[in-house]
């Protein structure tokens, strides 16, 4: 069945204030580097039972407050990790995290892996010695009645290359007890929004051949293209908050003094499938009403924060959990269809989006580089060439 | 076959060891010569030995028909691969495999007493009352057959595969399926059997890892021993229903040379079943999908296979 996590970030309350009140998505990806052990323990057993715990390992000497109340974490439990030495120790990091695991009751297991920045030519060899074979060995000796999912960070350049490709097909397909993935991957950009239309087409088509062979997905830190992904048909597709949530990066494992100056808030528009500056949509909620009404789908936190004399800040919950509440009603309405029939509807609701935009550009109005229509025609480009050899 | 074993042969003054070595054997009959070892068929009566330790009674009549398998332990890679059989055998008590009873490294000659100047690796196996697949194939040349088999193949191999150590067969052809008169099969000669993905015992002086080409997979025969998993054997199972079907061998022609069968199974598409008319679109899909060339795109789950060879011995 298609669903939607929450990729749980800063303000984790933000995420399961959405889930629990507001009821949006079908379960949360809970976060270390965000979230403290005691924190995470003390969730619901019911809400715990929807949710699943992403250890983070990937950047295993992070010295992140958060990741040190981890007693399993790689930096913790070696005591300061040097790659050399944490081989002693990786057998006991995999129990202690599968207990922790276990003992809280999340709805699947997942063993971690490491992140890669490059092409990295031992990527295999590293990721079973330093997790993969140490988990799996411990799970065999046990009974779970959860599935197991590996942890699969890549890299857009590890994508766009056949050859990588198919080693790591290879490789992941060789170990028939792993139930799922919890695949990501960083791209390079300069961008909010995914636009280049190869990354997206291999993207899918490595992860179609993923589902081929069985491989339950779940397509994490993902922005809005996460919608594209819904063409893999039952997968689990993620939302967030935060941008380092929406998009990969290793930059928020490590531990950094810079001040970095707040984005300007935005508000997500499904009319237009983009985020867009707050003060933008604004102009255009008075100067187009008409048009605004083709973009904006009404929530009482867009509507309430449209309506305030003060605009809001990025750091603001209310924006987000309108993005929570359009984004799951998205999704949600794809569920039900074939995936044709997603195909046929995602295709017109970016060529609408890209019509919503021209319609507002030929008013004398220009969007911002980010809020801008630049990433459709790759979304589009993709997904056609997707249908063309993977669907039709 | 590995490049750096020594074959042994049957002669004269091996039997002669043997027989001093277990009084209580009487050799019935020599199996035809099949990769680097002798394997003599016999029947043990209850024997006693002079030992080290005093007089031992060796009980081994009960044993009833049994092979002994004589293989060269001079070099440590092949007493290494030897051992792996054996770890196996002893660890996989199951119908589709045969019973090993006992295995010893013969140093000495038992009559004067000289070190031997080829140490010998000594096996007695039960010996299981079969025709090798090799000698019926005639008989599995139909649709429902192939399913049978293919479901029972799966089944046996699903042992290796599922063991703790994650074993590879590595060597499934029909000279090495038994057939026993009730229809049951028996999987033999673990010889090459290996872990999945391991880097193996010793370096091969051959450019692909010891296997039998013409039923290898292209990983095999490229040597790619990381991707050299039960999905190897898949492979190997989808050229034997293949083989089988067709009458013949989809990667070899009369006048090949080793290079042409590498050359083919690692890039020659064989036409599907189907299309040749020798089964139906369902068993040439399930064969098709087990002999592609990327092991990605062979069955990652065994349960599904099971369901697909069940789903169309239904129909």
């Amino acid at each position: 069945m298609l669903s939607l996590y929450h990729q749980v970030g800063h303000n984790s309350n933000w995420n399961i204030d959405s889930f629990e009140q507001d009821n949006c998505g079908d379960g949360l990806i809970l976060s270390p580097v965000h979230q403290p052990c005691l924190r995470v323990e003390s969730l619901s057993s019911q809400t715990k039972g929807r949710a699943f715990f992403d250890p983070q390992f990937y950047l295993p000497n992070s010295t992140k407050q958060k990741l040190q109340t981890y007693e399993f974490f790689p930096e913790v439990v070696s005591g300061g990790f040097r790659t050399t030495d944490f081989m002693a120790h990786a057998f006991e990091s995999a129990r202690l995290c599968i207990d922790f695991q276990i003992s809280n009751g999340f709805d699947r297991i997942i063993i971690p892996a490491r992140y890669f920045e490059d092409m990295e030519p031992t990527y295999i060899e590293k990721q079973e010695a330093y997790t993969l074979t140490p988990f799996l060995e411990i799970l065999g000796s046990m009974e779970i009645d959860v599935p197991v999912y590996f942890t699969l960070p890549l890299t857009s350049n590890m994508i766009k290359s056949e050859e990588y490709r198919t080693d790591l097909l290879n490789w992941l397909t060789g170990y028939p007890e792993i139930d799922g993935l919890y695949v990501f991957s960083y791209e390079k950009r300069a961008t909010k929004q995914v636009q280049d239309d190869e990354y997206l087409y291999q993207y899918l088509a490595f992860l179609h051949e993923l589902k081929e062979a069985e491989f339950e997905l779940i397509v994490g830190y993902s922005n809005t293209e996460s919608i594209l992904y819904s063409l893999l048909g039952d997968v689990s597709l993620t939302m967030g908050s935060f941008e380092n949530t929406r998009m990969f990066s290793i930059d928020k494992f490590l531990v950094s003094d810079d001040e970095r100056r707040g984005p300007r808030a935005r508000i997500y528009l499904p009319g237009l499938l983009n985020w867009i500056q707050f003060g933008q949509a604004k102009t255009i909620m008075q100067d187009m009403p008409d048009l605004w009404r083709r973009i904006y789908s009404p929530t009482n936190y867009a509507d309430e924060t449209l309506a305030a004399p003060v605009d809001p800040t990025f750091n603001q919950p209310k924006l987000y959990k309108h993005y929570f509440q359009n984004f799951s009603s998205q999704i949600e309405s794809l569920k039900p269809l074939t995936i044709e029939q997603r195909y046929n509807e995602i295709r017109d609701s970016i060529r609408t989006a890209m019509g919503n935009y021209e319609a507002i550009q030929s008013n004398a109005f220009d969007f911002e580089r980010h809020g801008s229509m630049e990433h459709l025609q790759p979304w589009l480009d993709a997904i056609n060439r997707y249908y063309r050899n993977f669907i039709r | 076959m590995d490049g750096y074993a020594l074959i042994i042969n049957d002669t004269e003054d091996l039997q002669n060891i043997l027989s001093a070595h277990y009084p209580g054997f009487q050799i019935t009959g020599v199996a035809a010569p099949s990769g680097q070892r002798v394997v003599y068929f016999g029947t043990f009566s209850d024997f006693v030995r002079q030992e080290v330790d005093g007089i031992r009674s060796y009980n081994w009549g009960a044993w009833g028909e049994v092979a002994i398998k004589v293989s060269n332990a001079s070099s440590p890679a092949s007493i290494a691969r030897i051992q792996c059989e054996i770890d196996a055998l002893n660890s996989i008590k199951s119908k589709y495999y045969p019973t090993l009873y006992h295995h010893e490294i013969l140093t000495f000659h038992p009559t004067t007493e000289t070190p031997l100047t080829t140490k010998l690796f000594v096996t007695v196996e039960e010996k299981v009352e079969s025709t090798p697949l090799s000698g019926c194939m005639e008989q599995f040349a139909d649709e429902q057959a192939i399913l049978r088999l293919l479901t029972e193949l799966t089944q046996a191999l699903k042992i290796l595969w599922d063991h703790e150590k994650r074993y590879v067969h590595r060597d499934i052809k029909p000279e090495n399926i038994l057939i026993k008169n009730n229809g049951d099969i028996v999987v033999i000669d673990l010889g090459i059997i290996r872990e999945a993905g391991s880097k193996g015992i010793t370096a091969t002086a051959l450019e692909y890892g010891p296997c039998t080409p013409t039923y290898a997979s292209p990983e095999q025969l490229c040597n790619d021993k990381r991707n050299i998993n039960y999905k190897s054997d898949l492979f190997s199972l989808g050229v034997l229903a293949y083989t089988l079907l067709a009458g013949q061998n989809p990667f070899f022609e009369e006048g090949n040379s080793l290079e042409d069968i590498i050359i083919n199974v690692t890039s020659l598409e064989p036409p599907p079943l189907c299309e040749l008319g020798f089964c139906t679109e369902g068993l040439s899909a399930i064969i098709q999908k087990l002999m592609s060339k990327q092991p990605f795109k062979r069955y990652r789950k065994i349960e599904s296979l099971f369901s697909d060879l069940d789903g169309l011995s239904r129909t």
